[in-house]
């Protein structure tokens, strides 16, 4: 499974533990505010997506802008997995 | 001790609220505020609870029964079942008021007063009447006590405006509301509105996005939020576009990687974290942009209050004001408050860790862990949890459980029954993200579970 479908099957799993009820479909320029996850959803995610990925991207220093799309959630993860493994 | 009429009279203080409907003057929210007195002239030197729907109303009622009750609980709906049911609740609501043209005339208030109250035609007569008053008002505000069932603390306006303070800049700011003024981070953001004739922009929407919005167009320049809030608003990828001189954090631990990327963002803006206990109703003000604070303070202490770090690594503080009775336990023979917050010295700053009642802070919402033990407790099969925070670089903290449960019954099926019923009795942010089966807990030697150890 690439990253992408990580993060999207993430936040279906997510979405139902959560009670948000997540906007479909999840395309690259879904800004992240406006997918039906709310910030406890987001804290959710990114929980989750450090138990299966093993990083966590945002208490990096390297991370100076948030991301505001999925596509760009998705690259910072790709990112910080691409630094791990050098 | 003047109350708030008068304060703000001493100021000269002409603020401005920006409401979903309208925007009102402070001297308009004063002739309200005198009729208001009026109707519930029975209340001289009686308590009453004022509930919260909006803030332009709530400055009504502050107006109103300061110097007239005495005891003036702040509330929401939910906070205020909790009182005693001799109290008066009052719930104001201007924005019910559609009828009301010209308050200053002889045109007729008709905010909605609470059903227990009959509704009344009140004349907008001006009149300082509320400044003459000599009752001094104790102001309660809540907090979550260790069982979850809030606990109210007593303040003095003089005690709640200490650094609240006025000068020709601060009067320009133009304030967001994202707290609500029954919490004590908010009641600070709209005393020092009013105090400081600034205007605060009151709109009402659920999406960040278009409340963005709403504060490019309002010229909103000031924010006061939690870290959890300003990550958030970080995310939104528009905070660029509103032009903010005033940045503020508080009600949580403020991290050195979200003030660098807020000082980037905004380079002109002044950032300033804020350290408040609301039990003992004292806050400093950090504005280095540093995370935690100067070890020097522990020897100067701060403007209104000496400060200490005990053997056990807690912060303790000594305000100059008098504090709640109820606090006693947790004053020393020196007349320091434990304010039970963890801090380590790191060089020359003191950075805080935590808070040492396991108490787990949720994007500013404070989640006692015996709460949500006691709901997993009572699910059949259930023979031990522990409840506790588990970092996030979202919100701060997430709550997770670790739960012992009886041999011979199926994991899949108790976890099931837990999670309903902690959707059932728990708020959101209280429900634990993560449940973990494990075969046993560590009890201290008096039996009590050890929060103490770790679980990273």
């Amino acid at each position: 499974m690439n990253i992408e479908q990580t993060v999207k099957r993430a936040m279906h799993d997510v979405a139902e533990l959560s009670d948000c009820q997540l906007i479909e479909p999840i395309k690259s320029d879904t800004l992240l505010l406006q997918s039906g996850l709310d910030s406890l959803g987001y804290a959710m995610l990114v929980a989750q997506l450090e138990e299966e990925l093993g990083i966590d991207p945002f208490t990096e220093l390297a991370i100076t802008v948030y991301p505001a799309t999925f596509a760009e959630f998705v690259a910072v993860y790709a990112k910080g997995l691409e630094q791990q493994s050098q | 001790m003047n109350n708030l009429v008068g304060l703000l009279g001493e100021h000269g203080a002409n603020a401005n609220i920006v409401g979903a409907v309208e925007t009102y003057t402070v001297h308009q929210l004063m002739v309200y505020a005198n009729a208001y007195r009026q109707t519930y002239s029975h209340l001289s030197k009686q308590p009453a609870a004022l509930i919260y729907t909006n803030a332009a109303s709530f400055v009504v009622g502050m107006l109103a029964f300061d110097g007239h009750c005495s005891r003036l609980y702040l509330s929401s709906a939910v906070l205020a079942k909790d009182l005693d049911a001799s109290i008066t609740r009052i719930t104001i609501d201007l924005a019910d008021a559609s009828a009301t043209k010209s308050p200053n005339t002889e045109s007729v208030v008709q905010s909605s007063i609470d059903e227990d109250q009959k509704q009344e035609r009140l004349s907008g007569r001006v009149t300082t009447d509320s400044q003459c008053s000599n009752v001094v008002t104790q102001w309660y505000l809540a907090t979550s006590g260790t069982t979850g069932k809030p606990k109210w603390f007593a303040h003095t306006l003089a005690s709640l405006t200490r650094n609240s303070k006025a000068s020709l800049t601060l009067g320009d700011l133009c304030w967001a509301n994202l707290y609500q003024a029954y919490r004590y981070a908010g009641l600070q953001v709209l005393l020092q509105v009013l105090i400081s004739g600034a205007t605060l922009v009151d709109d009402d929407s659920d999406d960040l996005l278009l409340k963005i919005q709403c504060w490019v167009n309002t010229n909103v320049n000031a924010i006061s939020a939690t870290p959890s809030m300003w990550r958030q608003m970080l995310m939104s990828n528009h905070l660029h576009n509103v032009p903010l001189q005033r940045i503020t954090l508080g009600g949580e631990i403020v991290d050195q990687p979200l003030l660098d990327k807020l000082a980037k963002l905004h380079p002109t803006a002044s950032i300033a974290h804020i350290y408040a206990s609301t039990e003992a109703g004292v806050g400093f003000v950090v504005k280095d942009q540093l995370a935690g604070f100067p070890a020097s303070w522990l020897q100067q202490g701060v403007s209104n209050a000496q400060l200490a770090v005990d053997e056990k690594q807690h912060l303790r503080i000594k305000p100059k004001h008098e504090l709640d009775a109820q606090l006693d336990t947790l004053i020393d023979d020196k007349g320091y408050l434990d304010t039970q917050d963890i801090v380590r010295l790191e060089g020359d700053r003191v950075i805080f860790l935590g808070r040492a009642s396991g108490v787990i802070n949720v994007g500013g919402n404070k989640v006692p862990p015996e709460k949500v033990e006691s709901v997993i407790l009572s699910v059949e099969g259930v023979s031990q949890a522990k409840v506790y925070g588990q970092p996030n670089s979202v919100l701060g903290n997430l709550v997770v459980a670790d739960i012992v449960i009886e041999p011979n019954l199926e994991w899949v099926n108790i976890s099931q029954t837990i999670r309903s019923q902690c959707k059932l009795f728990l708020q959101r942010f209280e429900i634990p993200v993560k449940l973990r089966k494990i075969d046993s807990l560590v009890m201290s030697p008096t039996g009590k579970l050890n929060r103490s150890d770790d679980h990273v």
